[in-house]
């Protein structure tokens, strides 16, 4: 139950400041950054099924042309879930990669739709090359927020993710 | 590949096919759901941003602001006096046009709206504005902003922006004149040239929207007034401000295509960047008996 109001809360308030910060002209992936902890402390399942649910709203609320969202959050789950096997879990500064990988999947695909069907403006790309930076920069931060946050409600973390599902296959 | 992977790759694929059909099938229903949902968490923001601009004038000493509410007391009035002569003039003309029995002309009422929400991915082409289907907002209505003042545009006070694409009930979607999802009829003020809108591109320092099957026969000036033709009154007044004519070289940039019509690009007159406040223009027809 406070698992779900949590993950409810993570997707909302991502959304919101994701919406909020793009109306200024800034483009920051949040909502990206919460499929990818949820896809890593949960499951990629549920970093599936709540990644669609949050990209169509972004997309329903920006009022977008073309539903990409939903599908760049398929595979930032995917993303989460490879970086829990492959990845280095422990190292918070090692996440720059994921930060930027995410924030590029969730950035380009759109920007490389409205410039290619749209027609609209290619300093476009500039603005993914600066989402992608501050992608690789604020995840770590991010990933530390939620994770205290977890650990005071007594969730499931982040740090703990990999050992958890390691005990899980019985290892 | 083996048969699971196959398995799992068909899955997959019409996994994605089933959700594209489904979010297209379902895509107003659930942009009226979300707007609705986020409605409330997001007017509070814009409110706290007007309020913030609003102390500003506090920082103003007295003088200044008694100096300013008299001027603008003295427009009111003028403007008040100005609109009581036409309203006559409105009504003169519907009672003139019903008994030659032809077709009322649409009236236009302005509802004042903010933005509201803009994707950085499409900065200058698309944004919400904070009136909906509760304003009597519908798709296609036309949206005008003040422009600045300068020698130039003496003329003209407001500009087009763009239109209407779709309504929920307490926001809409603008797409502007520099998006290819807005088709204008228009009309070149001093050739009499018509010709349609066909989106826009926004490059270092300008900014410029192309207009396309113009007759190759006439002749086009630089800086030459482009303005909204009227051919659908119902939606689009006429004679609605839209930019100049853009130059290349001294001479206006025109193309021919295929010998058949020309193409013209020109400079929108609404700064897209500075752009915050505007007026959306909602047809009604002239009630006689009002």
């Amino acid at each position: 139950m406070y698992n779900s109001i949590f993950v409810f809360l993570v997707i909302f308030i991502s959304v919101y400041i994701e919406v909020l910060f793009g109306s200024f002209g800034i483009l920051l992936t949040f909502t990206a950054f919460a499929v990818f902890y949820l896809a890593v402390t949960h499951s990629v399942k549920i970093g599936v099924i709540i990644g669609i649910i949050a990209g169509i709203t972004l997309d329903m609320l920006y009022g977008r042309t073309m539903m990409i969202s939903p599908f760049s959050m398929i595979f930032i789950a995917i993303l989460g879930h490879y970086w829990l096997f492959q990845g280095e879990i422990d190292s918070l500064l090692m996440h720059f990669l994921p930060g930027a990988a995410t924030a590029f999947i969730s950035v380009f695909p759109i920007i490389l739709f409205n410039v290619l069907f749209l027609n609209t403006s290619l300093n476009n790309f500039i603005n993914c090359f600066f989402a992608v930076i501050a992608g690789g920069a604020i995840l770590p931060f991010y990933i530390a927020i939620l994770d205290h946050l977890a650990g005071i409600t007594g969730l499931t973390q982040y740090k703990t993710a990999k050992q958890r599902m390691l005990d899980e296959m019985g290892y | 590949m083996n048969s699971s992977n196959k398995g799992n790759l068909i899955f997959i694929v019409i996994t994605i096919i089933v959700l594209f059909s489904i979010i297209h099938i379902f895509k107003r229903p659930l942009q009226r759901f979300t707007s609705g949902f986020y409605h409330p968490f997001f007017t509070p923001i814009s409110k706290i941003e007007n309020l913030t601009a609003n102390q500003a004038l506090m920082l103003q000493d007295k003088k200044s602001l008694v100096k300013n509410l008299l001027k603008l007391q003295h427009l009111n009035e003028s403007l008040a006096a100005e609109n009581n002569v036409l309203q006559d003039v409105r009504i003169e003309n519907a009672e003139l046009k019903d008994m030659l029995s032809l077709p009322a002309t649409p009236d236009y009422a302005s509802v004042f709206a903010e933005i509201y929400l803009r994707d950085p991915t499409e900065w200058y082409e698309s944004f919400s504005i904070n009136k909906g289907s509760q304003d009597n907002i519908k798709p296609g209505c036309i949206v005008i902003a003040r422009i600045p003042e300068s020698a130039q545009n003496k003329d003209y006070i407001f500009a087009v922006v763009g239109r209407i694409t779709s309504v929920t009930k307490n926001q809409s979607q603008v797409e502007t004149i520099i998006s290819r999802k807005c088709r204008l009829s228009i009309i070149m003020k001093e050739s009499r040239a018509p010709g349609i809108l066909n989106g826009g591109d926004v490059g270092g320092k300008s900014t410029i929207v192309n207009i396309t099957k113009l007759p190759a026969n006439k002749e086009y000036q630089k800086e030459e007034p482009v303005i909204t033709s009227g051919l659908n009154p119902d939606l689009t007044p006429p004679l609605l401000f839209l930019g100049y004519t853009a130059t290349k070289n001294g001479q206006p940039d025109v193309r021919k295509v295929n010998h058949l019509y020309v193409e013209i690009n020109f400079q929108p007159a609404v700064d897209f960047d500075q752009l915050r406040y505007m007026v959306v223009l909602i047809p009604k027809i002239t009630n006689l008996d009002e």
